[in-house]
């Protein structure tokens, strides 16, 4: 547990993780869906904070979507198949991310007009002093940003007492302007590159 | 430091339901071929150079014409990585149409990028640049006969990228063209003079001093924690002359006091009236004047220069309250304020406003004054007197700062003087002789008095709070004085400082900790403007602030990174001097915002 790496972390078993059957048709729209959304997107190398607008969000190109609004299990599962940095496993597996620890609340609640929403991940470090705490947040912010429509708003923030930095970590991750000037560094881009070869 | 500041839980917000809606006027689509976000947007300063420069994260910069809203062109290559930063150097206002004989000044870009350099860059295309001004003028409202112009057709720009001109059938007599300039240089629109480099990372800001300053300086801010404050020693050759590093985290903005013009640009009227109707209308946009002559600034408190248009002495403008002061904003969550204390480039930190729970995103000077403040319902009925209180007044007369944080809150500060310095200045007053002497002052022991170079700020009011996500800039208009904000939250909301009304003012706030959303400190603990202190030679009315327009979701769905006030410059604008709201967003978009009717003729009138 050196450099504040954790050599042997506890991983979970798959079927254990939280799934949920959809319809098939749904379903396939999904997955045919998360390719287009396979990082690195077309437009990285010219802004690698773009927002994606276009056909590729998941809402805009379902067709049902005001029948099925994002969820928290459709958060979940746009980041639990990324991958640690350090493990060839999921954050899913990990349990780095887990479904009772994303939420999505009215980003104005008192403005009900807004259709604005804050999608907030806690994260848990597989150990306290884990090195890599900011670059995994920083990759789910980033697959958030890419992956949800303009109208969500991303908190991702490190689970209260499972980081002895977790403030400093947490006003990085907040920090619009740093996390898009980090995004050009190349080093940070491979790590991010990394972490979403698991996904699909 | 709180790391994660509360996000939405504040209470509701009572003064927006009920706050007119901003126009939109216009948009102005971002050229890249996919969503891209723009970053930061900016007026050139002067009017009759009606420019729009607009930072982009794909390394580009979009210069648009705030006549027509086209794109005029777009500045690439220069960068290696997005450009976070513009800002346009200050020559001071052009002169008006009698004075077209006077020497040009050249249209300075600079630009700061996340690749750690800064360009300035120079518009390069003297035809085209010349002809837009004489269509300004031509446009300017008849300020003048136009004088058709007859010469030579000039030369051929074949490569630039000017879009929709018939650049090479320009004819002008009155500019003289460079022609020792580099053919090759030819080319480029837009000039690439100088780059500088030093700092070790990304530059989130930059700023070029006010003309009025002793020396042409650019201060420009990076992650690294520094400010760096360069100057131009010869034309297109700058200096690094400081490297301030008190910041303990990245810095985000750098401003620079400019001061107010007194009577905000306006012509004045003689012997003013009650209430705030001290000065009459402006009678167009060309009458303010300003020369590149500079004052000396009083080393300690506001100084004030006399700007003299020697073909029009009636037109002389003054500059009330401006110091060579820089205030920059960071991550640390701090203000802190920078001066030059012997005036040979010993640049300290002379202030620290550290009350802002989050980063500090945008910090802005006061460059307006505010006169409805002024109580002249009980001053002598003489105009003697009357101009000698308001004299007094604006010898007092001190810029505040306005600031915008990821705390949520837009505040604003103001420099509380030393009883030493309240003592100096109440000795001072020969008009009045109001002032009672023999000032507490001297019952502080002089130990604990600071060294007089180090300022003291407070905070003077809380804006409304409107803002439920980080809100990322705010500008303070020089000719109205209001104020506007936007944030991640896609709101842009518009305030206003006004008199608190005798009904709900009667009570003095002794708690200032009570903010209840609607109303500022007003006057804060310990005003030394404050409503009857005994002090000042004339009355104050205390004042608070309120939202006076707003406009949700005004990029849709987007984050509003940057909104700016500028000089409304299309044939559309209801009056000579009319200011849009300039907002930038996360899309890439530029859009240009109109207050409510009833709104800008108020505040126009200084109401």
């Amino acid at each position: 547990m050196e450099d504040g790496k954790n050599a042997n972390p506890l991983i979970l078993n798959p079927s254990d993780l939280p799934t949920r059957r959809r319809r098939a048709s749904a379903r396939q729209d999904h997955s045919a869906l998360d390719v287009s959304l396979a990082y690195p997107a077309p437009s990285f190398s010219n802004d690698p904070f773009a927002r994606s607008s276009s056909p590729s969000s998941i809402e805009e190109s379902d067709s049902d979507a005001e029948d099925e609004p994002i969820d928290t299990q459709e958060i979940y599962d746009l980041i639990a198949t990324m991958s640690d940095p350090e493990h060839p496993i999921t954050l899913g597996s990990l349990a780095v991310v887990s479904l009772p620890d994303i939420a999505i609340t009215p980003t104005i609640p008192s403005r009900p007009a807004s259709n604005l929403q804050t999608v907030t991940v806690l994260i848990t470090p597989t150990i306290q002093h884990c090195s890599l705490a900011t670059v995994i947040g920083l990759g789910v912010r980033v697959r958030l940003e890419e992956s949800l429509p303009p109208r969500f708003r991303v908190d991702v923030r490190i689970k209260e007492g499972t980081h002895s930095t977790a403030d400093e970590v947490n006003k990085q991750l907040a920090d619009k302007e740093r996390v898009a000037a980090a995004l050009w560094n190349p080093t940070l881009q491979s790590f991010i590159k990394k972490m979403l070869e698991t996904c699909e | 430091m709180a790391a994660s500041p509360p996000r939405p839980p504040t209470t509701t917000n009572p003064s927006s339901p009920s706050a007119p809606e901003l126009s939109l006027l216009q948009v102005l689509q971002s050229p890249a071929s996919g969503p891209s976000r723009s970053w930061q947007s900016m007026p050139h300063p002067d009017p009759a150079t009606p420019l729009l420069a607009s930072a982009s994260a794909d390394k580009s910069v979009n210069i648009w014409s705030l006549r027509d809203f086209s794109l005029i062109s777009t500045i690439n290559g220069g960068h290696k990585r997005s450009v976070r930063t513009v800002a346009w150097k200050d020559f001071g206002q052009s002169k008006s149409s009698k004075s077209t004989k006077k020497e040009r000044k050249p249209v300075v870009l600079g630009t700061g990028s996340f690749d750690a350099n800064v360009g300035i860059w120079i518009w390069n295309d003297d035809r085209r640049w010349a002809r837009f001004r004489e269509q300004e003028k031509a446009y300017g409202g008849g300020n003048g006969p136009l004088q058709a112009q007859t010469g030579e057709p000039g030369q051929q720009h074949p490569n630039t990228t000017t879009r929709g001109d018939n650049v090479g059938a320009e004819a002008d007599a009155d500019v003289e063209i460079d022609m020792t300039r580099d053919p090759d240089e030819e080319d480029e629109e837009w000039h690439f003079s100088t780059l500088l480099t030093g700092p070790d990372s990304e530059i989130k800001s930059i700023e070029f001093s006010p003309p009025h300053y002793s020396a042409n300086l650019l201060a420009t801010c990076s992650r690294d924690k520094s400010v760096w404050i360069w100057e131009e020693v010869e034309p297109e050759e700058w200096e690094t002359i400081a490297v301030l590093s008190e910041h303990t985290g990245d810095v985000k903005c750098v401003s620079w006091c400019a001061g107010a013009l007194r009577g905000n640009g306006r012509q004045r009227t003689k012997g003013g009236k009650s209430g705030g109707e001290v000065f009459g209308q402006a009678d167009g946009d060309d009458d303010v004047e300003m020369e590149d002559t500079h004052t000396n600034t009083q080393s300690n408190g506001a100084g004030a220069g006399t700007y003299a248009d020697h073909d029009d002495p009636s037109s002389e403008q003054v500059v009330l309250g401006s110091r060579e002061l820089l205030a920059t904003g960071s991550y640390d969550d701090t203000i802190r304020l920078w001066r030059d204390v012997e005036e040979e480039g010993d640049w300290i930190c002379v202030g620290v406003i550290d009350s802002h729970k989050g980063t500090v995103w945008d910090v802005k000077w006061e460059g307006h004054i505010n006169y409805t403040q002024l109580d002249l319902s009980q001053t002598p009925p003489s105009f003697q007197d009357a101009d000698a209180v308001l004299a007094e007044f604006e010898a007092d007369w001190s810029p505040r700062l306005v600031s915008c944080s990821d705390d949520l809150t837009v505040r604003v500060w103001r420099r509380e003087l030393s009883e030493a310095e309240k003592a100096r200045k109440a000795q001072s007053r020969p008009l009045l002789g109001a002032a009672p002497t023999g000032f507490a002052g001297t019952r502080l022991p002089s130990v604990i008095r600071p060294p007089s170079s180090l300022e003291h700020w407070v905070e003077d009011a809380r804006l409304p709070q409107v803002h439920v996500r980080s809100v990322y800039a705010v500008d303070w208009s020089r000719r109205t004085g209001l104020v506007v904000s936007c944030g991640g939250d896609g709101t842009i909301a518009v305030y206003k400082e006004v008199k608190v009304e005798d009904t709900d003012g009667a009570q003095p706030h002794v708690d200032d900790m009570v903010m209840n959303g609607t109303t500022g400190t007003g006057a804060g603990p310990g005003t030394a403007t404050g409503y009857a202190d005994p002090q000042l030679p004339y009355k104050l009315h205390k004042m608070k602030w309120t939202v006076v327009a707003q406009i949700e979701a005004a990029h849709d769905e987007y984050e509003i990174n940057h909104v700016c006030w500028a000089v409304r410059g299309d044939r559309g604008r209801r009056f000579a001097g009319e200011e849009v709201i300039v907002s930038t967003g996360d899309e890439g978009n530029v859009r240009i915002w109109t207050l409510p009717d009833h709104l800008a003729v108020a505040v126009e009138s200084g109401l």
